[in-house]
């Protein structure tokens, strides 16, 4: 079974995200403080990487960031998920490393394809 | 061994040699060995003939054939040997024989086989061979074809040597010595040297009849060249009687009465082993030797001619 | 011996030749002979005794021939056997093959030993072979497959006997290949089978066609094998010789069918325990099967019925009312099919049945039938259509806010909000209506799903007339739900136009009603509570955004008329100096260019005085030729008003000359009867030049710009007169300060025709940062070489130049980067400089630094920005979660949580809505305070209760102190709001455990409170936009916000009179001071 971990200090989006990658058989792991992310991600070696951008303490961004830099989890692939809608944000997260870019407000489904896709890479 | 079984072919093989005899006397070219050998491939490769005698053939070989040999002692002459002939003869027949082994070595031709042939084309043809065979264990094929193709050396040596004569204008000596030294049958000497003159057919005939006495010699060398060394060669009882016989019959005049007989007798049994070696002989195997031993003795024979010819014209 | 026949034949043949040729022809050759000796001797000697010598001859002449008759047979033989041999060789090998062939071992190739006929029958033999070696192997692989193949098969030829099995038919039967084979196919069956072997047999041989059948057959242990037989024929040309059976072993089949008959019962007990409907429906879309419920619920019989009477009880199919039909859709696409449809129940109530139907398909993939799932989802509908629509009233409530905060043009506006409002409440049509206030008169300027006839038709609605009327007087919102039975509504042209629904709401200005949004539809329409709260507020929004778009407008005009006349200005200047500077002969040109300053300031009368050596005042020249100039207007002593404005050494404006005594004025002027007079003294250092002065008929007021740019005029006149020649290097060498080029902040750069600097200015000096004199005779691009991101600024400017050079004015935007390393956006605008006969002669270059406007609109931008993306949060939850729920990924379990968290995103997102909403109502100074009697301590209290769980989860100490002070006056609610949203700033930029002091203060008439945090601090920098809206500082990554908080604190902060100061420093802390005017009491 794949293995997904979502960062978010939105309770209800990780409540949409956990509940509809569960019902696709993904195993959700959910995180509200993205201090503690890189160290579950390290434990937990995911097959993806979901982030919110904003967020108290450790932006999202910088957790990618971290992530990519890491040799043992460079390979595993990161999703933005965010409110920030600009291209240029948008162009920032892809240079980062985001292998997608959503926006918010999103569809739960067209995330679950997103996700599925990239699994089955 | 059944006698029953025996009885069709020792018949047929003394009823062949019996007409082969008979025609022999109607010329003296004739070979009754020779007939009788071909009269017996004939009849033999008739299968309902064949069917008849069966395995008999084979006893009726091992019964006709030592007695031939034995009382062939009779017929070696020792008289006419003299140390100043007896160099010449030798020197061509062992041309002929080492000659011939050579050749037949170039020609791939098998070892009993060359061996038959050397001797027969250096000794006395058919007889020879026959004497031979059964000491080196040839084959039936072997035998065969080696008695046919002397033969057929030995006629061909016969009606050109008179042609030779004329020729090289040879001497009436060399003449005899040519004839006698080289036509490999007795019959074919008397031929050939009559149709030149009839004073020389004796002549002839003798060194034929030295060369005939050599058989033990070239027997004895035939059967060591054949022989495997760890073979021992066990002296069978045939030879021992033959050597007693050519003895007895060339020192003592105890058996000049009989003399007349037991030649006849020793042709008349090696026509009969023949016809039934003959018999037993299926004509495919003789035409598969072909024609490569006559060539090979041909060849050989024709070289030592030319050779005699090349040493009396330096002499 | 057959193999030695041919050869020995081949022998005796030669042998038989040679002795025919040979023999005969020696005996006629000896005859002959013989003859001739005969005759030879009878004429020789004929009475010899005849006979002896002849007959001995002959014999002898046979005794010579003999050898050769001997030797030519001998001879043959040998050459038979020669001859032969070749031959034999090759028989002997195609002998040994053909054995070998026999013998079964087929993997022979022959020697080709000679190419006459045998070796052709040795190579077709070879071939033969080879041949004969493919087609056996290709047998065995034949044989191979069959013996492979698991099914057992039988071939029988015409009478039906067994020509052939397989293993597997031993294997399955029993039977050995040796007893089959022979016996007849009715051995291993009974009557019946036999029976219908037979029957498949006639019914089929004739055809020559492949059949299939179910046969039982005997097994060798007695026991009955079921197996299902396909048989084909086999063809030899056109005629059947014989059939193969493959005979697949049927008895697992078998077993299965008798399985699937018992869980036949089985599933249908299943079925029946379903508690939705469950229907299969057969091509003909008729009921096959239905479970108990469906049967129920349809109360009759429905198995044989169409398959729209178990769902729909109407008796109509769902393609009659224009809906797919599930089942044809599932009959088309082979696919399963989920949908919902409203059908209307017996009753006549609505009900919701989601269908989802899937095919049974054969192997094929055929669609035989198709299984409907029926499930009754009105309970859920409802639900979801409700959530549907507060959704998206949300959503058109929000993108109405961003509209109105995005566009500044009102059609765009008016339009686009009545579009969303007809759309949010799902009206059929609207139209906006403006109030003329001149006229009283109202008429429709945006309208929507009404003709433009119509609207001709109604015309202008007088104010307090029809329904429009009515409610722009009296401002309240009228809702109706059905038009033509309100009774209210008596009079109105479209009360009789089949319009029921209708709703009508007022569009408020600042202070006044500017017009009404009017809603209609055909159906009825219940207006909610809500919808009217909506509506409400959307009018006032729309009218806030007008009014905003108005003041926008107005400051715009206001903006471009003093842009246009500070152009217009610098143009006048521009010529004044080119005129001043191009000319040879000043003489020449004073006058016209006294007469292009009399135009600028609409004056009747201009002249310039010199003061001689003496002190008298000389006339210089004058607007229009009035004397030869250099006669003494005003000698030394005399009281003139040039006078006055030299010893001043400032402009003097005198109102009413004529009203004024001390000041004499010169007869020349005496037929002007001028009123107001502007004189301007003219000086160079402390050197005294002269005077100018303008003369008015009438009555004339001097603004402040306009006394300044005339006396920059005149400085200009003055300096030309001085030193007429150089005028233009005067400007430059005398440092600039007090000439007109060094008063723009704008920066000037004077160039030559080579594009050489000639002049600059101090705001050239300060943009570029190179001093003017280093500047001059540098090509103009040159300048701007210090920063390679100049470049495209450098190719704007010069595009400029190009464009002036040719005698046209060009003006460009471009960013440059100063000397300071700032990016400054600057508008470039070259002119010509013309000399008196045209030609351009140089060119000015204004560089005006237009930053302020371009904040302006980053700002804008800015503000757009954070709105829709602080409105994305909440909006994802609603779209996703509903999008969820309707999708059916969410159980029972959860939906209730689901609703929950859509509702209070709602919520958040609707406050931030009116958080918005309430800024722009105090900006547009339409709040008003209340005035309340504020307890402190209750106050303080209640604010820090309300935050007591932050405060414990981050373990903050929160203090305040009242000194002395009871009760204030103040609005509590918005107060509230101000300290709310300091102390959740406070609480939020800090680390755990900060602590948070409140301190309250009086002094005299001031009340002071302050807030007080050892929180993160904000950067010095960010500290005067802190007030802005949508301004987020330096954490902004961190922590979600809208940005306007702190903007509606200061707002509300200001209504009350006071102000608000905030002090910080990073790492230390920030306080926040609010000052507020102090009353105890009302």
């Amino acid at each position: 079974m794949s293995k997904v971990i979502v960062v978010d200090d939105e309770p209800f989006i990780l409540m949409m995200i956990e509940d509809k990658l569960r019902k696709a058989r993904i195993d959700v792991i959910t995180l509200r403080d993205s201090r503690v992310a890189v160290e579950t991600i390290k434990r937990e070696r995911p097959d993806l990487v979901i982030l919110d951008w904003m967020m108290p303490e450790v932006s999202g961004i910088e957790l990618c960031r971290t992530i990519k830099n890491d040799p043992g989890l460079k390979d595993i692939p990161v999703f933005m998920l965010t409110a920030k809608g600009q291209d240029a944000d948008e162009q920032l997260g892809l240079r980062s490393g985001v292998s997608r870019y959503i926006t918010k407000p999103f569809s739960p489904k067209a995330l679950l394809e997103m996700v599925q896709e990239i699994l089955t890479k | 061994m059944r006698i029953h079984r025996t009885v069709p072919a020792l018949v047929l093989s003394l009823f062949v040699a019996l007409v082969s005899v008979y025609i022999a006397t109607l010329n003296a070219s004739f070979d009754p060995l020779v007939i009788s050998i071909i009269i017996g491939m004939f009849v033999g490769n008739i299968s309902e003939v064949r069917e008849l005698t069966g395995a008999g053939v084979e006893t009726a070989i091992k019964l006709l054939l030592p007695a031939g040999i034995a009382l062939y002692g009779t017929q070696l002459v020792f008289s006419e040997l003299r140390p100043g002939i007896l160099v010449g003869i030798l020197c061509a027949a062992g041309g002929l024989f080492g000659l011939t082994l050579l050749l037949s070595r170039v020609f791939n031709l098998n070892q009993k086989l060359s061996i038959l042939l050397a001797t027969g084309v250096a000794v006395c043809g058919a007889s020879a061979i026959a004497v031979i065979s059964p000491l080196i264990g040839a084959r039936k094929e072997d035998t065969s074809i080696s008695v046919i193709s002397v033969m057929m050396l030995g006629l061909t040596g016969m009606i050109f040597f008179p042609m030779l004569y004329d020729i090289l204008s040879l001497s009436r000596e060399e003449f005899n010595f040519l004839a006698g030294s080289t036509l490999p049958m007795l019959g074919q000497v008397r031929v050939a040297a009559g149709s030149v003159c009839p004073e020389c057919v004796g002549e002839a005939l003798k060194i034929k009849l030295v060369r005939v006495s050599l058989l033990v010699f070239w027997a004895t060398i035939a059967v060591f060249l054949s022989g495997k060394e760890e073979r021992r060669v066990s002296v069978p009882w045939f030879v021992v009687v033959f050597i007693v016989l050519a003895l007895v019959s060339n020192f003592t005049r105890l058996l000049a009465p009989l003399m007349e007989y037991l030649k006849n007798g020793s042709t008349f049994l090696l026509s009969a082993a023949l016809a039934a070696i003959g018999t037993s002989v299926d004509f495919d195997a003789i035409v598969e030797e072909g024609v490569a031993p006559l060539g090979v003795i041909l060849f050989s024979w024709s070289m030592i001619i030319l050779m005699m010819y090349l040493v009396r014209n330096l002499f | 011996m057959a193999k030695t026949r041919i050869i020995y034949r081949q022998i005796l043949i030669f042998l038989v030749f040679a002795a025919l040729i040979v023999v005969p022809l020696t005996f006629t050759i000896v005859k002959q002979v013989n003859m001739m000796i005969l005759q030879e001797e009878r004429e020789m000697s004929p009475q010899q005794a005849e006979g002896t010598a002849h007959r001995e001859f002959s014999s002898k002449l046979l005794d010579q021939i003999a050898p050769f008759v001997f030797y030519i047979l001998v001879m043959a033989l040998m050459l038979s056997i020669f001859f032969s041999r070749r031959m034999l060789i090759s028989l002997k090998g195609l002998q040994r093959g053909s054995q070998a062939m026999k013998d079964g071992n087929l993997d022979i190739q022959l020697e080709v030993t000679s190419d006459d006929e045998l070796g052709d029958v040795t190579r077709a033999f070879n071939e033969m072979v080879a041949a004969l070696n493919a087609k056996t192997a290709e047998l065995k692989q034949k044989d191979v497959y069959v013996n492979a193949m698991l099914d057992p098969l039988w071939v029988v030829d015409e009478e039906n006997t067994i020509q052939d099995i397989n293993p597997a038919f031993t294997r399955l039967f029993g039977y050995s290949r040796e007893q089959v084979v022979g016996s007849s196919i009715y051995d291993f069956c009974d009557e019946r089978n036999a029976a219908i072997i037979r029957g498949q047999m006639e019914q089929r041989r004739d055809r020559g066609m492949s059949s299939i059948y179910e046969l039982s057959l005997m097994g060798r242990d007695g026991s009955t094998i079921p197996v299902l037989v396909s048989g084909s024929p086999i063809l030899s040309g056109d005629r059947i010789v014989g059939r193969i059976g493959i005979l697949k072993d049927f008895r697992d089949q078998k077993e299965l069918r008798n399985e699937l008959q018992h869980s036949k019962e089985y599933a249908e007990t299943v079925m029946d325990s379903i508690e939705d409907q469950l229907i299969v429906i057969d091509k003909d879309y008729r009921i096959v099967r239905a479970n108990r419920r469906a049967v129920l619920e349809s109360r009759g019989q429905v198995i044989g019925e169409f398959c729209h009477i178990a769902a729909h009880e109407r008796g109509r199919p769902c393609w009659t009312e224009g809906r797919e039909c599930p089942a044809q859709m599932v009959f088309i696409t082979g696919q399963n099919y989920r949908t919902t449809h409203e059908h209307v129940g017996r009753a006549g109530e609505r009900r919701f049945h989601e269908i989802v139907a899937s095919p049974i398909k054969d192997a094929a993939g055929n669609v035989l039938h198709v299984i409907e799932l029926i499930r009754d989802v009105t309970e859920r509908m409802k639900h979801e259509e409700e959530i549907f629509n507060k959704n998206r009233e949300l959503i058109a409530l929000n993108s109405v806010a961003s509209l109105l905060n995005k566009s500044l043009r009102p059609e765009e506006i008016f339009s686009k909000v009545l579009d969303k409002m007809i759309e949010m409440i799902r009206m059929d049509g609207g139209g906006i209506f403006f109030i003329d206030e001149m006229k009283r008169e109202m008429t429709c300027q945006y309208h929507r799903g009404i003709s433009d006839e119509f609207i001709k038709t109604m015309g202008r609605i007088r104010l307090g007339e029809d329904i429009p009327g009515r409610v722009a007087v009296s401002g309240q919102v009228l809702t109706t739900s059905d038009l033509s039975k309100d009774h209210r509504i008596e009079r109105s042209i479209i009360k009789h136009s089949g319009i029921k629904g209708y709703c009508c709401i007022p569009i408020r200005g600042k202070e006044r009603i500017i017009g009404v949004f009017c809603l209609f539809s055909f159906r009825v329409h219940v207006f909610s509570t809500e919808e009217v709260n909506i509506l409400n507020s959307l009018g006032e929004m729309t009218g806030v955004a007008l009014e905003n778009v108005r003041l926008y407008e107005k400051m715009r005009e206001l903006y471009e008329q003093q842009r246009r006349r500070r152009e217009e200005e610098q143009s006048q200047i521009l010529s004044i100096s080119t005129k001043l500077g191009s000319a040879l002969e000043l003489k020449d040109v004073l006058g016209s260019v006294l007469d292009v300053i009399r135009t600028i300031f609409n004056a009747d009368f201009a002249w310039l005085l010199l003061s001689d050596a003496e002190g008298n005042l000389v006339l210089k020249s004058a607007a229009f030729p009035t004397g030869g100039g250099n006669e003494v207007i005003y000698p030394r002593g005399v009281s003139s008003i040039e006078g006055y404005a030299v010893d001043r050494k400032a402009p003097t404006v005198i109102a009413d000359i004529r009203a004024e005594t001390k000041f004499f004025v010169s007869p020349v002027l005496s037929h002007l009867a001028a009123q107001s007079v502007i004189a301007v003294p003219m000086h160079i250092g402390d050197k005294t030049v002269g005077a100018f002065a303008l003369y008015y008929v009438g009555l004339r007021e001097f603004r402040e710009e306009e006394l300044h740019f005339l006396r920059i005029i005149v400085n200009i006149l003055a300096v030309s007169i001085e030193r007429a020649d150089y005028y233009v290097r005067a400007i430059v060498e005398k440092g600039l300060s007090d000439t007109i080029l060094q008063s723009v902040a704008d920066g000037i750069m004077t160039v030559d025709r080579s594009s050489r600097i000639i002049a600059v200015n101090k705001a050239f000096e300060r943009m570029t940062g190179m001093p003017a004199p280093e500047a001059f005779g540098l090509p103009v691009c040159d300048v701007f070489r210090y920063s390679v991101e100049n470049m495209d600024f450098r190719l704007a400017l010069g595009e400029c130049m190009e464009g002036a050079l040719e005698g046209r004015r060009a003006s460009m935007e471009a960013d440059m980067v100063s000397a300071s390393g700032y990016v400054i956006p600057v508008l470039i605008s070259s002119s010509p400089v013309l000399d008196s006969a045209g030609t351009v002669t140089g060119v000015v270059n204004l560089l005006r630094d237009i930053s302020k406007e371009k904040e302006m609109d980053r700002m804008k931008t800015d503000l757009i920005r954070s709105v829709s993306h602080e409105f994305r949060t909440p909006l994802s939850a609603i779209v996703g979660m509903t999008e969820m729920i309707l999708e059916g990924d969410v159980d029972d379990a959860r939906l209730r949580k689901y609703l929950h968290t859509i509702l209070s995103e709602g919520v958040r997102l609707s406050n931030m809505v009116s958080d918005l909403l309430s800024i722009a109502r105090i900006e547009s100074g339409k709040e008003t305070l209340r005035r309340d009697v504020i307890d402190v301590n209750a106050f303080l209290g209640h604010l820090t209760g309300s935050f007591s769980a932050s405060i414990k989860q981050k373990g903050a100490r929160v203090g305040y102190d009242v000194d002395a002070v009871r009760n204030f006056v103040g609005d509590e609610e918005k107060l509230t709001q101000v300290l709310m949203n300091l102390m959740d700033n406070a609480l939020t930029f800090s680390d755990e455990g900060c602590i948070v002091e409140i301190t309250v203060k009086r002094r005299d008439d001031i009340l002071e409170i302050a807030l007080a945090d050892n929180g993160w601090g904000i950067d010095e920098a960010d500290i005067p936009h802190l007030t802005e809206r949508f301004f987020r500082g330096s954490h902004k990554d961190k922590v979600k916000g809208t940005g306007l908080g702190l903007a509606l604190c200061s707002d509300i902060i200001r209504m009350h009179g006071g102000t608000m100061r905030i002090e910080s420093a990073v790492g230390v802390g920030t306080t926040v001071l609010l000052s507020l005017p102090y009353k105890e009491s009302i």
